[in-house]
């Protein structure tokens, strides 16, 4: 249980710099990148609003991440329960199956590639959402699928 | 791949939470693990086998298991 006490406490320290980083590069594009043409004002909405929710979801990430990591470190009960959680063979082994660890890098990955293409290609943007889509759809089935079957 | 774990949890008077507790797993994996659904691990195996004080074969049935 050290190690993951360890885990958490490292945890804690990269949320601390990743969530200003996110900030500013968010503020970065929003005033040093020529936007992208928008066809309409409804797309316009859309555009921002996506990019907004984006970056939200970013922040509320790291944030969630790191107030149960501190919360881990400051409650033992709570320690152990996140602890079985993380280490119960029977979840280890649906994450597996369905591949959920690799979705998580690369939905990461593509909410990244939305956040950056959307200032600078419509169409691009739009089909890295499509993708986003998908991929969200495809895990939640294989996560059901595979907890009912085992 | 039956178990007596029901049994043996039904004679100590132990709830599923309560032995998932003692040997480091979900409750959801000891109802999986009882209802046959998920096969325990080895070394989950035997945890659960020494909470009992017995040995796997005891608690644990490989009868139904395919020889290679």
């Amino acid at each position: 249980m050290e190690k993951f006490r360890l885990k958490q406490m490292r945890n804690i320290r990269i949320s601390g710099i990743i969530m200003p980083l996110i900030l500013l590069l968010f503020i970065a594009l929003n005033f040093f990148v020529k936007d992208v043409e928008r066809p309409s004002e409804f797309a316009s909405g859309f555009h921002d609003g996506v990019r907004l929710g984006l970056f939200l979801v970013f922040e509320a990430y790291w944030l969630f991440s790191l107030t149960r990591s501190i919360r881990v470190l400051r409650n033992k009960e709570y320690l152990r329960k996140l602890y079985i959680k993380e280490t119960d063979e029977r979840l280890q082994y649906v994450k597996m199956k369905s591949g959920a660890n690799f979705i998580k890098v690369f939905a990461l990955i593509l909410m990244t590639a939305i956040l950056i293409s959307s200032f600078f290609n419509s169409t691009v943007f739009l089909t890295l959402i499509g993708v986003a889509y998908a991929t969200a759809i495809l895990k939640l089935i294989l996560i059901l699928y595979y907890r009912k079957k085992y | 791949m039956k178990t007596q774990i029901p049994e043996l949890r039904r004679k100590m008077k132990l709830s599923q939470e309560e032995l998932a507790d003692a040997v480091g797993v979900t409750r959801q994996t000891i109802t999986s693990i009882e209802t046959g659904k998920y096969t325990a691990s080895l070394v989950l195996a035997y945890k659960i086998a020494r909470y009992f004080g017995l040995s796997i074969e005891e608690v644990f049935d490989f009868s139904e298991q395919e020889d290679l």
